[in-house]
């Protein structure tokens, strides 16, 4: 076989942590590898070192059968390395195009660059506003930035790192279209993902790796799910395949319940006017999981931020078990028992440089458990973290690790653990699983369930669809700043959800 | 009139007293657009400064003394780029420790060059050109077209470094960096390199202030002769807005103010004159308070970047 990309024997550590260990793979042009993974089992630890942006240990890469050193970005663009990156790197106060044109030659930044720009951006069916800057773009037009970015380098090999996770539903397949024409032109793709059904359909082979190893590398079409399934999760149990439908779980009957969180008539504008929300009503009752569903950019992340006080809202009334919050700051709503999973968990959940029993214990630093004598006790930090870490199972289980040292899932566990132990009475979170495997969203759903168990009003907003209907007892959707439809997820279609999330918002009501 | 030579005074005094801070500023602005604080200003125009005075000294030649004020301003501003970027240091820390050093090398250096004779040695420095035509104008043809070489320098340097950074596509790829140089450097822009330019530039403009000081203004080196200037400096960035045309502007604000108060001091003997002193200061400071709130900085300013940071 004429293997065009070779790579042999690497390995990588981050201290204590070893991310990657003996990687091998053989890939050839115009194929689509598609690389599994749980959390932290080194898929972009991996991706990083093929463009350059980590140096390994050890091993070798070989490109068309000579060996190259990719000792910075600037080399794998050489070589004809790309990499989209599951947290944007662009220049939030630059245009699109200024993004796309940084770092090329001289040569390749004239007019008839911007044209091409505009040629690929038509050529992918894109959306993308060339007027604004990065800062001002909704997260699924950053995506597309970055996708023309690579695409205007005229990659040879692209590695994809979860791709999808920000798009629309209905910007899923132009996108997969697009990468099939890459493919067809042959170029090499690495397509990093948790969503079996996605990799399905566009992969050639999958590479499933397991605690920074290799576990196989399969044709795609041959492989039942569930044998990829068990090589991901190792020796769990994997009773509970993706093809095997879960069981509905039993949903808490809310009937009676008071109320938890009353939003009514809630509007938004932006300093430019325009209006974000408008005229939002609704209702979370005590023990119940509302899921918002909606198109990334509709509003749903300025109302988690209206309603634990990060934004104010320009009218309208917010209600936390009858008492009014409309105007109360941040604090005093965390103090009324509102726990808050914000979308951005690395630049708003965490505080990286920080370890993770720190990040576990501020905000609640000044509580009688954390303190003894008037003091912080490292001590009783360190233990209640530990506990923790054991109970949400986060790895490596060492509390005393910096929190940027952590995969992505466990981040998203610590800032989960935190927020579930402060909701007393609601629990907002937002795209909760955005970015975490099977198992870690399994695991994050479950823990979610069991706080609205307990009698806590949930919020659950997010865009991946599939798992808001799995949660939520009721749905609403949301669509231009306002909610376009509340539904039953049991009796309703998906075709039903997607007219509600395109509705403009004349045609509702 | 008489207000007519008062006005042509200030104008003169306020480009005379305005270049060096502005040369300050505009190397400020240079390295701040490609993420790096240099707070080493204050040293180097002192470093500049000897350096002119060293070159001019030793062969009578202003122009040599110019090369020799430039030269040592790339080398401390390589220095501080070590510092900041391979051994990321903490930038203000770097940049204060800098003024130190310099603050003491130049004294030190200055003694034994010139000798330990009180006011140092005279040198040969600029003379002002009269640009014909232009300075036969009243008011402004004395003043602002009666300078010296440096000043028409800085103005067409300023417009060169203005167009460099927001026109061309280095420049784009400097300011990519200040902003997120983990992006930039994705893009494939060699971000060290680039910062490695930025601070030996700056530096560079740095020292062009100290060589203004000296060759243009008092023709000798004296210990601290910087007096306070690569601080002002830091101001002014802020002020304009990290644009070397702002910044420029700005610095000549500050030298405007000084203008206006050596002619106080004149016009009012009565008041003491510390009290003028602190005009161009409490103008600074006012005018950073009033404008400086909606200033927005390069978002990675003063982050050292580690590309295997995780």
């Amino acid at each position: 076989m004429d293997s065009f990309l070779k790579v042999t024997g690497i390995d990588k550590s981050f201290g204590a942590v070893r991310a990657l260990h003996n990687v091998n793979l053989l890939a050839s042009k115009g194929e689509c590898i598609a690389i599994l993974g749980e959390n932290g089992a080194g898929k972009t630890t991996l991706a990083s070192v093929l463009i350059g942006l980590y140096q390994p240990d050890s091993g070798e890469i070989k490109l068309g059968g000579t060996p190259v050193s990719v000792t910075s970005p600037a080399k794998a663009i050489e070589h004809g390395i790309g990499m989209i990156h599951q947290h944007f790197s662009l220049v939030g106060a630059m245009t699109a195009e200024e993004n796309i044109l940084i770092g090329l030659p001289s040569t390749k930044r004239g007019a008839e660059a911007r044209a091409r720009i505009r040629q690929l951006c038509s050529d992918f069916d894109f959306n993308v506003d060339f007027d604004i800057r990065v800062t001002e773009m909704p997260v699924g037009m950053k995506q597309r930035v970055e996708i023309l970015k690579a695409l205007f380098r005229d990659v040879s090999i692209l590695i994809l790192d979860e791709p999808t996770s920000v798009l629309a539903p209905t910007e899923v397949a132009p996108f997969l279209k697009g990468v099939r024409k890459l493919v067809a032109n042959g170029c090499l793709v690495f397509f990093i993902s948790h969503k079996l059904d996605e990799i399905r359909e566009i992969a050639d082979r999958v590479m499933i790796m397991r605690h920074g190893r290799v576990e196989g590398v399969l044709p795609v079409a041959t492989t039942p799910m569930a044998q990829m399934s068990a090589l991901m999760m190792g020796d769990k149990p994997t009773g509970e395949t993706v093809e095997t439908p879960k069981a509905k779980k039993a949903r808490n009957d809310t009937s009676s319940a008071a109320d938890a969180l009353v939003v009514s008539d809630v509007c938004l504008m932006d300093p430019g006017g325009a209006e974000i929300l408008q005229d939002l009503t609704l209702s979370v009752k005590a023990g119940e999981i509302l899921g918002i569903a909606g198109i990334d950019g509709n509003g749903q992340t300025e109302l988690s931020e209206v309603i634990t006080g990060l934004k104010r809202q320009t009218s309208g009334a917010i209600h936390l078990n009858g008492t009014e919050i409309s105007s109360a700051s941040i604090a005093a709503r965390i103090a009324d028992g509102i726990g808050f999973v914000p979308e951005d968990r690395h630049a708003e959940g965490l505080v990286l440089s920080l370890t993770v029993e720190e990040n576990m214990a501020f905000r609640s630093i000044g509580e009688d458990r954390f303190m003894s004598g008037g003091l912080i006790s490292r001590r009783a930090m360190h233990e209640i973290a530990s506990d923790v870490v054991a109970a949400f199972d986060i790895r490596p289980p060492d509390p005393k690790l910096n929190a940027s040292a952590l995969s992505g899932g466990n981040q998203q566990k610590i800032v989960l653990a935190r927020e579930v132990a402060r909701a007393r009475n609601l629990l907002v979170v937002v795209q909760p699983t955005k970015g975490l495997d099977v198992g870690a969203t399994e695991f994050v759903q479950n823990q979610i369930r069991a706080v609205a168990h307990s009698g806590v009003g949930v919020l659950y907003i997010s865009t991946e669809l599939e798992h808001v209907l799995d949660i939520s007892d009721r749905v609403a959707v949301m669509a231009f700043g306002r909610i376009t439809g509340v539904v039953d997820p049991e009796n309703t279609t998906l075709q039903d959800i997607g007219l509600l999330m395109t509705a403009a918002p004349e045609e509702v009501l | 009139m008489i207000d007519l030579v008062l006005l042509g005074d200030v104008l003169a005094g306020t480009a005379r007293l305005g270049t060096p801070i502005a040369f300050a500023a505009l190397g400020g602005v240079i390295a701040e657009r490609g993420g790096l604080y240099n707070i080493g200003l204050e040293g180097q125009i002192l470093a500049g400064a000897l350096g002119a005075a060293a070159g001019s000294f030793a062969t009578g030649s202003a122009v040599i003394g110019l090369g020799c004020g430039i030269i040592c301003g790339l080398i401390s501003g390589l220095l501080l780029g070590y510092m900041s970027i391979r051994l990321r240091i903490n930038q203000l820390v770097g940049g204060i420790a800098l003024n130190l050093l310099l603050a003491g090398l130049t004294a030190f250096l200055s003694r034994q060059i010139f000798g330990a004779q009180a006011g140092g040695a005279r040198v040969n420095g600029f003379s002002q050109i009269n640009i014909p035509f232009l300075s036969d104008l009243p008011v402004v043809g004395p003043s602002l077209f009666s300078q010296d070489p440096l000043f028409y320098l800085l103005i067409g340097v300023a417009i060169a470094a203005w167009f460099w950074l927001m026109k061309s596509h280095k420049g784009l790829d400097l300011r990519a960096v200040g902003e997120n140089p983990k992006a930039a450097d994705l893009a494939g822009v060699p971000v060290f390199r680039m910062q490695y330019l930025a601070i030996a530039v700056s530096g560079a403009f740095a020292a062009l202030a100290g060589v203004h000081l000296v060759l243009s203004q008092v023709y000798v080196f004296a210990e601290g002769m910087s007096a306070g200037k690569g601080f002002i400096a830091l101001a002014a960035i802020i002020l304009g807005r990290w644009s070397p045309i702002g910044a420029i502007c700005a610095a000549l604000f500050f030298g405007f103010c000084d203008a206006v108060q050596f002619k106080l001091q004149f016009t009012s003997p009565d008041i003491p004159y510390q009290l003028f002193l602190i005009l161009p200061y409490l103008a600074s400071l006012i005018a950073l308070v009033v404008l400086g709130a909606k200033a927005s900085a390069p978002a990675s300013v003063g982050l050292p970047y580690d590309r295997e940071h995780r």
